[in-house]
């Protein structure tokens, strides 16, 4: 498991800024409205998580220098065609960032910029899913893989954009819902799978290590309190700014230890 | 030909002399081991009758690369650092390795280590200079009971049989690895038996 950690910090960061990218460019700019500051605000904030994605990417590396090699292998190899993907978003999401803050081009096509880039971010969860749904990895070949992948992008970019609009109460009812939508979707996959997460830890040659029980009940009891809060904040008339943050901040953890124990199980 | 490895799970004592013959060859510090003997023990006291007998049992599986046909790790490899060879062997360029670990995740048999003081990958390279002298790999020269043998796929398969399924190996249709091995007479009772790898911090 060692260095694992720098894994777990790069795939559910990464995720998250897709994840918010997407929701603002579908609530915002796809609804004519054009990004306000707070919009603004959220973008930097995407660009800050999506550095420390990079970042953490990079010290995973043990020839750092080398890494402008990792692009030479995109017939066979999924890293690769991750790491295209992920330079596409940034390229996109940066271009589309500076054409925002100095209000270059209409707000349609401003949109189709940040659908473009969008479209770079879906490429980027769905090639992440595939680098580690390897056919030796019996724990992470399914589709529960790309679908975990996903729904952490969507929870945890409803969440952000639910703290930076937390006074917009319709928009943050609708996000809430897709939050809670998420939420009772991973619940009902672990009743209903009993290795939802996958784990059963399966026998091998390689040496694996047991996650520890603690660890996954703990999981699991923060995404019950963010599914909570989210209820509140869906279904209360006046939710208090503290439950969206606080299903942010339980969420957000419960995603990193979601994803440590995806890759103790491999 | 497909440079292979046979390997007689009957005959091996589990005295380890493949390991250390590779660790020496190729210089191999504590924790990285090119070839690995994994120890199964399975069984236990079963009752029979008014009594409880003891049915222990124990084999071992001395694993490096496999060089398989259809290699993993070189599709995993995202700077095409891992390559096939023409001989059918698996080699690194260490030169254009970025130390991802990539293709230590996808390997089912842990035959990529890495190389904590340069940062790159490492693996069997089947002992290519010697072969290039038409000697055997250090491990096979090694074995006081004759229970490895390298050569091609084809002749191995010929002379020993093909291989089984054995515990606690992959399914072979994975990666198709260039390995031929005679199983221990008990093997067959391990998935039944819970048996499991009894030397895990040595491997």
């Amino acid at each position: 498991m060692d260095g694992e950690w720098a894994l777990v910090l790069f795939t559910v960061l990464s995720q998250m800024a897709v994840g918010t990218f997407l929701l603002l460019s579908v609530f915002l700019l796809l609804a004519d409205r054009e990004i306000d500051s707070t919009g603004r605000r959220v973008l930097l904030a995407t660009g800050i998580v999506l550095t420390a994605a990079l970042l953490s990417s990079i010290f995973h590396l043990k020839s750092p220098l080398n890494a402008y090699k990792m692009l030479n292998s995109l017939e066979t190899s999924w890293l690769s065609r991750e790491i295209l993907a992920l330079l596409l978003f940034v390229g996109a999401g940066v271009f589309f960032a500076l054409i925002e803050f100095l209000k270059i081009g209409s707000l349609r096509t401003r949109a189709l910029v940040a659908s473009t880039a969008a479209l770079m971010g879906v490429g980027l969860i769905f090639s992440m899913a595939k680098v580690y749904m390897l056919r030796t990895v019996p724990a992470w070949d399914s589709w529960l893989t790309v679908a975990t992948f996903f729904s952490t992008a969507l929870l945890l970019g409803s969440v952000t954009l639910g703290v930076a609009y937390r006074k917009d109460a319709p928009l943050l009812k609708r996000l809430a819902v897709i939050a809670i939508v998420i939420v009772v979707a991973r619940i009902l996959l672990a009743a209903a799978t009993s290795s939802a997460a996958g784990w059963e830890v399966p026998e091998g040659l390689k040496q694996r290590v047991e996650p520890e029980r603690w660890l996954i009940v703990f999981q699991g009891a923060l995404l019950l309190l963010g599914g909570a809060c989210l209820g509140a904040v869906r279904f209360k008339k006046r939710a208090p700014a503290l439950l969206v943050q606080g299903a942010f901040l339980s969420l957000t953890v419960s995603e990193l230890l979601g994803r440590f124990l995806f890759y103790a199980c491999q | 030909m497909t440079k292979s490895f046979y390997f007689d799970s009957a005959s091996c004592s589990g005295c380890k002399a493949c390991q250390v013959a590779c660790k020496d060859k190729h210089d191999l510090e504590v924790g990285r081991l090119w070839r690995r003997v994994y120890e199964i023990c399975g069984g236990g006291w079963m009752p029979k009758r008014q009594a409880w007998e003891n049915d222990v049992f124990a084999y071992h599986l001395s694993i490096s690369c496999n060089h398989c046909a259809r290699p993993v790790c070189v599709e995993a490899c995202p700077t095409g650092a891992m390559k096939k060879r023409a001989d059918g062997i698996v080699s690194i360029d260490e030169g254009d390795c970025v130390g991802c670990g990539y293709c230590a995740m996808a390997c089912p048999y842990d035959a990529p280590q890495m190389n904590a003081s340069t940062g790159t990958m490492t693996k069997c390279d089947f002992c290519s200079d010697e072969v290039a002298q038409a000697k055997p790999p250090a491990c096979v020269a090694a074995c006081p009971m004759r229970a490895l043998e390298s050569g091609g796929m084809e002749e191995l398969e010929a002379s020993h049989g093909a291989t089984p399924a054995i515990f606690p190996l992959p399914d072979k249709k994975l990666t198709e690895p260039s390995l031929v091995i005679t199983p221990h007479a008990d093997a067959h009772r391990a998935t039944d038996q819970n048996a499991d790898v009894a030397n895990r911090e040595e491997v």
